[in-house]
Formats: C-alpha cells, structure tokens, sequence
C-alpha cells in the first residue's frame, strides 16, 4: 500500500477538517475569513500538485486507486476550481445565515471526492468517491435554509441523485455479478469474455445512467436547471465545473479504461445522447431570463459538446475533453463570480439585473461578456478553440463512420442556436435602456485577483493553446484508445 | 354460528348505539344453527368422474368454476344473513375512530422537535465505530503498525466529530 500518492487528498481532508476545528473558537465576525484561510491552503495544496510528476502510471490500495498524468491533470483542475470557488464564497457569506465555516469545509471535502475520483481505478473507489461528492453537494445546495427556492433544488437534487446512484450501484454489481471483479485493469482482460452475456451490458448500460446523471446528459438532464437556478452561486460554479468534470473524468475511465472492448460498440448510442443532449441543452435556454438558469441549460449544451469527443473513441477526442473542460473551467467561474457579486440582493437572478453593469463595474461587465462570447464559441477566447477541437475529433472519426457529419451538423446548429442567448447576456449589459440601479459595484481585491486570472486565462488559451493540448494529449495516454 | 352471535352481540355492546340484551343475541345464534344444518343437508351434490382423456386442462377449468363458487357462496350467505338480522344503523358514537383505551383529543398533525436526530445520527456513528472496533480488538495482537495507525485514524476523525458537534452546542439539551 503506497499512501504516499493519495497525499493530496489527505492533505485536502485535513485542511478540511483543520477549518471545521478552527471554527469552534473564532469570534463570530471573523468567521467569514477562515475562507481565505482555506482558499490558501487549497492555493499552496495546487502549487504542491505541480511538483508531482507521474510518468509512469503508479497504483495504491490494492489497485483501486491510480495516479498517472490523468489522475493528476484532473487533480490540478479540481484544485484550481476549488481556490476560485471558496473566494467566491466568501464573497457569498453574507447571504448564508449559519454554519458559513461549514460551508468551506463541505466545498473541500467535495473536491476530496472529486480528487479521489480522478484517480478511481475501482468501481468501489467510483461509487465512493461519487458518494462524497454527491452527499456534500446536497447539503451545499441547501445551505440557504430560509430560501424556499434553495431547498427545494436541495430535495430535488436529493431524490435524483439517490435514483442515479441506485441505478450505479446495480450496474455495478450486475457488473461484479458477471466479471467477478470490479477492478479496471482485471475488467480489461475479462470483458471480451463478459461481454457476450447481456446482463454485463445492462449493468455497463446503469453505470452509463449513472455517471450520465453527474454530467446531465440527455436523458438525464432534468435536475440540472432546477437546481442549478436555487443552489448558492458559489455551489452552483462547482457543481458545474467540479461535479461534472468529475463525472467526465469517470465516463473517460469507465469506457476507455475498464471496457475498451465493449465501448466500440457504443459509437452510435454515445452519438445520439450527445446530438439529443447538446439540442435540449441550447435549445431550452434561449426563453430563459433567470442568469442561473440560463447557465444551468448552457452547461448541458456543453455536456454534449464534451461528449463529442467522447463519441469519437480516438485520443484527440478524449484530449479535446480535456481542453475543453480547461477552458470551461476559467469561463463558467468568471460568469459566476459575476453573479455572486452583482446578485446580491436580487431575487430571482432575473437578466435585467445585470442592465447597466458597465457604468457600475467596467471589470464585472467585461468579465461576464468575456466568458459569455466565450461559452458562445467565438475567436479568439478559450471556448472556440475547445470547440474546433472537438469537432476536429469527430470529423476525424467521420472516415470510418458517415453518421458524425451529421453529429458535426448538429453541433454547428446548437453553436448558432447558442449565439443568441449568449449575446443576449451582452446585449443586456451594455446595450439595456432604463436600468434602474446605477451605483457603483465594490469588487474586492481576491475577487478581483481571480476575474482577472480567468479572463487571461480564457485570452492565452485562445491564443496560445499548444502547451495546453499538449498537456492534455500527454494526460490521456492513460486511457486504452 | 356460535361465533357469529357472539361477535354480533360482541359488536352491539361496543357501540353503544344501540343497546341489546345478551339473550336477544343468542336466540338468533340458536336460530342461524338450526337453518346452518339445514343448508348442510343440501350440499352434498353428486361427483360425475372425470377421464383424463377427456381433455388435459379440463380440470383446470372445474378448478377454476369452484375456485369462483367456493368463496362467494357463504358471502353471498354472509350478506343476506346481515341484511336480515343487522341492518346498519350508523350513528355518531358508532362511526368514531375509536379502538380502546382513552378517546383522542385534538389533531394528530403535531410539530415535533427535529433536533433530536442529531443525537440520533451521533448515537449511529459510534454504533458503527462500535462494530469495527470489535474484530479490531480480537486481532489488535497480529497487527501490523501501519492497521494501528489506519485505525487510530479512523477513530480521530469520529473524535473530531465529536468534538465538533459538542462545541457547536449539539448535546446540550435545550
């Protein structure tokens, strides 16, 4: 057992708890600030991430656990998201009535999870680490009790999830019932064999439901604009970052990894839900005016994007996850550091809140166009170069499989059909008559530290994007493609 | 019978509604046993042999045709034997919600105190601390070094826990 390479983790959980204990006698007003003191230790735990390296891929608990450059690129991801997330919160505090140390340290067991399920090698490292995550994502959507909106994303995100990962736990051991493990590597040789009985496959299919729930593919899609519209800001950001790119580094294991075999055959079904996924997703978001919501159904949009390259079985598709998720990560925090900011005693998160923003904040206004024209897909920020590489996968995987032009068809429409919404937002802030509120927005120092990192970080991935596809080209050597 | 008039009278007496006197119940249990033996006289009915030549799933249509007779002929009996001798008489006493003991008084849609499934979730966990520190306990002389600390740390996290939930003022009753 080499304990050593799970050190970020433990390090995650003991600051975690380290914040849960430092609570207990910190004079009230000062509580607030223990966030920053966790945004810290996440900060120095990242900076730690970049001295490890993993060139060969390095197992731990029997197997169950991995760490390769996968593993790791994954970790630094969830890493960074976390330190944005918990300034965010901090911002936040104010508007959450109790327990706001609670609140730090539930975001850090969180991203706990999220670091374990980058490295889940295991089915019962998957359902564990999913386990964490999901559990504390309850509570974190129901932190604002008084709110009736809050709570009730709380019981709907609750019931679902529960639904999801009964669904997971059975596919998993039809999966275990059949194959006899629930090791990825043992799974590799034995699916050949497994897979010519039908129960192994509907148990693949569950896990497949399962894990399509944490992304909020087609299928299973209906919490997420329910819940992402009631959650806390700051939860929201991470359940559409963090939550999902677990789930995305979990499908990329699970297909790629545990049943290279079996995944072949899927090309089509991985198709249809990415095509059905990435239509609802913008299609459903154009009549929305809550800004939440809005980003709730655009994060199903890029659910589907993203499994386009899943759908492309070849590892330029799997690393255009990568750079995707890299560039949605920068552009997603940046909208919802807005919104925590300029929210702030808005009820219903209504778009005409952001009327004017320019005049109030020239950094907030510039910051949330940024990351819209960049969810949009425009040149030359972060989000169009994901998207051409993606469908620069599918076209790839078109040779052999005339079915993806019609994929990339699809994909172009929701594009176009995007555009609409997206520039609504910009629309709204620079080009809205008759705002009623004029003053002028305070924009603290960290908030301001991290908009201005994810706008040069949206500006050098657009423009500089080799190092980055490099990376992530590197990373998803791990995977059987 | 001899059931049914008691558990008739049995029923007179709780209502309340309508007194009856006990040996008003058993003339008619007397009565029902006389006209009971009568029906019995009747039943015996003549069994044509049945030739498994004749068709194999025959006897699965007889079994069905008495599965049907053989429970509604004594409801049908049952329902006449009510009509005749208790008609329903509802009254306000007899449709109480009432079973034994003391009768309820006001709504049973009460708040409770939730807080106390924070003891509840308390008690639960060390419960389960309780159940791995047993096998923990037998085979604590063949451990190794590295099992010691893994538990140590299992038990730090749930002390921590503890710790917390004191603080934060969970096991003062309020």
């Amino acid at each position: 057992m080499n304990l050593s390479l799970s050190i970020l983790e433990f390090a995650v959980i003991g600051a975690g708890l380290a914040i849960l204990l430092a609570d207990l006698w910190t004079p009230v007003p000062q509580k607030r600030n223990l966030g920053y003191a966790a945004a810290a230790a996440v900060g120095l735990i990242f900076l730690a991430s970049m001295l490890m390296q993993a060139a060969a891929p390095a197992y731990a608990f029997e197997k169950m656990y991995v760490l390769d450059g996968l593993a790791l690129f994954f970790k630094r991801f969830f890493l960074f998201a976390a330190v944005i997330v918990l300034v965010m919160s901090v911002e936040f505090a104010d508007r959450i009535e109790a327990g706001i140390a609670e609140y730090y340290a539930l975001i850090m067991f969180a991203l706990a999870g999220m670091m374990f399920a980058a490295s889940a090698n295991d089915f019962i490292l998957v359902f564990v680490s999913l386990e964490l995550i999901t559990v504390t994502f309850y509570v974190l959507t129901s932190f604002q009790r008084g709110r009736l909106h809050s709570l009730e994303a709380g019981v709907k995100y609750l019931i679902l999830g529960a639904l999801a990962s009964a669904f997971l736990v059975y596919g998993i051991a039809l999966v275990f019932g059949v194959a006899n493990t629930t090791n990825f590597g043992e799974l590799m040789g034995s699916a050949r064999v497994a897979s010519a009985r039908p129960v192994f496959l509907l148990g693949l299919l569950l896990v497949l439901v399962g894990l399509g729930f944490k992304i909020a593919a087609f299928p299973f899609q209906i919490w997420a604009p329910d819940v992402y519209q009631g959650s806390p800001a700051p939860t929201t950001a991470f359940l559409a970052v963090g939550s999902k790119a677990a789930g995305f580094i979990l499908l990329l294991r699970v297909l790629f990894s545990a049943v290279p075999e079996i995944t072949v055959n899927w090309t089509k079904l991985l198709m249809v839900i990415a095509g059905m996924t990435i239509l609802y997703g913008n299609l459903c978001a154009i009549p929305q005016r809550n800004l939440k919501r809005l980003l709730g159904y655009s994060s199903i949009a890029h659910a589907g994007y993203m499994l386009l390259g899943v759908a492309a079985m070849n590892s330029a598709g799997s690393s255009a996850i990568l750079y995707y998720l890299g560039a949605y990560l920068f552009t997603v925090l940046a909208a919802f550091t807005v919104i925590c900011v300029v929210m702030r005693g808005v009820e219903g998160d209504d778009i005409s809140a952001v009327a004017g923003l320019h005049q109030r904040s020239p950094l907030l206004a510039a910051s949330l166009s940024l990351a819209m024209v960049s969810l949009a897909g425009i040149p030359p920020l972060a989000g169009f170069f994901g998207k051409f590489l993606l469908l620069k996968a599918v076209v790839e995987k078109g040779a052999t499989q005339p079915g993806c032009y019609w994929l990339i068809a699809v994909a172009i429409l929701g594009v176009v059909i995007s555009l609409y919404y997206y520039l609504g937002v910009v629309r709204a802030i620079y080009w809205s008559k008759g705002s009623a509120e004029l003053s002028d927005i305070k924009v603290s120092w960290p908030i301001q530290v991290s908009l201005y990192a994810c706008i040069a970080a949206m500006f050098y991935l657009g423009l500089f994007p080799d190092r980055l596809v490099n990376i992530a080209m590197e990373a998803v050597k791990a995977l059987k493609l | 019978m001899r059931l049914n008039s008691t558990t008739l009278r049995n029923r007179s007496d709780w209502s309340g509604a309508v007194p009856i006197r006990p040996e008003y119940g058993w003339k008619i249990g007397w009565n029902g046993g006389s006209r009971a033996s009568g029906i019995q006289t009747v039943t015996g009915t003549r069994t044509t042999h049945m030739q498994a030549s004749d068709h194999p799933y025959l006897f699965l249509a007889v079994f069905l045709v008495v599965a049907v007779i053989f429970p509604l002929v004594p409801l049908g009996l049952a329902r006449l034997w009510a009509r005749t001798f208790s008609p329903p008489k509802p009254g306000p006493v007899k449709n109480a919600i009432y079973e034994c003991g003391v009768e309820s008084k006001g709504d049973a849609w009460i708040q409770f105190k939730s807080e106390y499934y924070l003891y509840g979730i308390i008690f639960l966990i060390f419960d389960v601390e309780a159940i791995f520190l047993f096998p923990f306990a037998v085979a604590f002389t063949n451990l190794t070094i590295g099992a010691f600390l893994a538990m140590m740390m299992f038990l730090l996290l749930l002390v921590e826990g503890l710790v917390w939930a004191w603080q934060k003022g969970v096991l003062t009753w309020k």
